[in-house]
């Protein structure tokens, strides 16, 4: 195994990071669509997707997209319309041999779409810290029905 | 809890034929003049996470107030992602078993073992066996007659010695300072009664085996649970009152314990939280008498999960350890974002200098 494998790799940006595919290596829809979720919450975020090899969880799905309501452009195929990147139209979707997954995200106001990650990040870990902290509370409060069960 | 009444964006419709509302619409943005944007202090204030049963093998538990990504990425995470530890390497001295070396060898890696993933290391494939990353287990079993069999027997058991090879014949060779780690909870399999092989006088099997720590999604023998899965909390609106007559008939179109008649009005009712043993099976929607008399549906946010643990993990300790990893991940991609935005803000003042 080589170490040098990146985790997130700039698959093509504006100059400006305000709109950028993300390639991140070793993940999953676990991660993807969780991700994609919380930048979704942040209305700052124009439109955001991922896309995970076909084949390797669920065949019938190859892009997890949310498109705000009165955004006009029909997208998808999310990143061939973006206008400011000149290189050609290239296929969102990981080949199967790939391990990866791309996120694109398109900000307003041309605000960086690094920082919305991060801050996506930082607040999915707040968030599963929060699921945690409740359901460790709940455990020891003891409230539920205990039961033997036989093998 | 499904009497009251719920907020009707929160269900997703269930109809005779199709369901409606699917999907989540609660972003910035859909709702004109609403605040959908993520607010960590709101959605502590709609969490709700309840452990409803636990046995020693499962639990069940409902998380109440995250979206469906938010869930399926743990039950995605416990079935792929938390780490257990399971014979990975078979070296084989002896087998003059009918069971092919490479058949035996994969059944002795699908063996649940009790080992605490925790107390062991990750070992890469070019790493060496050390004692923090490999247990070693053997198994020697010679099938030999019976010399106090008693006459005319036609069971195995009596007959011979040694007639199956079960998961108890494998033992723990503990080596280095495992002795110590393991010595209030020494490696075993978790059910010593799985049978591996089966032999007749004369077989032996004889290995030596490395057990490591893996993840489901390298080989699903590493998955520490039996089933992680969950379901949406079903939801039942009784639109119009049914007629005693039918009241019967109304609640057989239910599973068990879903819907309560009072025995002195005959009045129709859900049964306070029978909602949820409902498998929506829509059986009520095949009725023409029950037409709009029930609206039926699952509500959005309302995640059941059903856990059985197959592994040295105790049930309920299947979440937190899937939430830690979920962590690790974040922290691991968040520090790789932090370092790519490092790398484009001092690239961008290269650029600036080579301009000056």
């Amino acid at each position: 195994m080589t170490e040098a494998v990146e985790k997130i790799k700039l698959l093509r940006s504006s100059p400006d990071l305000s709109a950028a595919t993300y390639q991140i290596h070793d993940e999953s829809h676990t991660i993807g669509n969780s991700l994609r979720w919380m930048l979704m919450k942040n209305p700052k975020v124009e439109f955001c997707g991922y896309s995970a090899p076909v084949g390797t969880a669920f065949g019938h799905i190859r892009e997890h997209v949310y498109q705000r309501p009165y955004a006009s452009l029909m997208l998808s195929r999310f990143i061939s319309l973006h206008p400011t990147s000149s290189a050609p139209p290239a296929n969102t979707v990981p080949h199967p041999s790939e391990n990866v997954i791309n996120v694109r995200i398109q900000m307003y106001d041309n605000l960086s779409s690094l920082d919305a990650l991060i801050t996506a990040l930082s607040d999915l870990d707040k968030l599963c810290e929060t699921v945690e902290d409740a359901y460790i509370k709940d455990l020891r409060e003891n409230k539920y029905e205990k039961w033997e069960e036989r093998r | 809890m499904s009497s009251q009444p719920l907020d009707p964006r929160r269900l997703v419709g269930v109809h005779a034929e199709r369901v409606t509302d699917v999907s989540s619409r609660d972003f910035p943005g859909h709702y004109p003049g609403e605040d959908h944007s993520w607010n960590l202090q709101r959605f502590k204030k709609n969490l709700k996470v309840k452990v409803q049963r636990l046995s020693n093998h499962s639990i069940e538990f409902d998380i109440v107030g995250v979206d469906a990504s938010i869930a399926n990425a743990f039950r995605r995470i416990m079935i792929a992602e938390v780490p257990a530890i399971c014979i990975e390497h078979v070296f084989a001295f002896n087998n003059t078993s009918v069971i092919v070396d490479e058949v035996l060898a994969h059944r002795f890696g699908l063996v649940p073992l009790n080992v605490d993933p925790s107390l062991m290391e990750m070992r890469s494939p070019d790493d060496p066996p050390t004692d923090r990353n490999t247990l070693v287990f053997e198994v020697d079993v010679t099938c030999e007659r019976n010399p106090k069999a008693p006459k005319g027997s036609t069971d195995p058991y009596e007959l011979y010695i040694n007639p199956e090879v079960l998961s108890s014949h494998i033992t723990w060779s503990p080596a280095g300072e495992q002795a110590e780690v393991f010595a209030d909870n020494a490696p075993a399999p978790t059910n010593p009664n799985i049978v591996l092989a089966k032999l007749r006088p004369g077989q032996q099997i004889h290995y030596q085996m490395h057990a490591v720590k893996g993840v489901g999604k390298d080989h699903a023998k590493f998955s520490p649970v039996a089933t992680a899965s969950y379901r949406l909390l079903p939801h039942i609106k009784i639109t119009k009152p049914i007629p005693p007559h039918l009241a019967e008939k109304f609640q057989k179109c239910f599973s068990p314990g879903v819907i309560k008649i009072n025995p002195r009005t005959r009045e129709v009712s859900v049964d306070g939280n029978g909602a949820r043993k409902d498998t929506v099976s829509r059986e009520v929607l095949r009725h023409p008498e029950f037409t709009d008399s029930v609206e039926l549906g699952r509500v959005r946010d309302y995640f059941l999960f059903n856990v059985e643990s197959e592994s040295a993990y105790r049930p309920e300790r299947l979440l937190p350890e899937a939430i830690k990893v979920m962590r690790e991940k974040l922290a691991i991609i968040k520090q790789a974002a932090e370092a790519l935005r490092e790398k484009s803000t001092t690239m961008d003042n290269d650029v600036v200098m080579t301009d000056v």
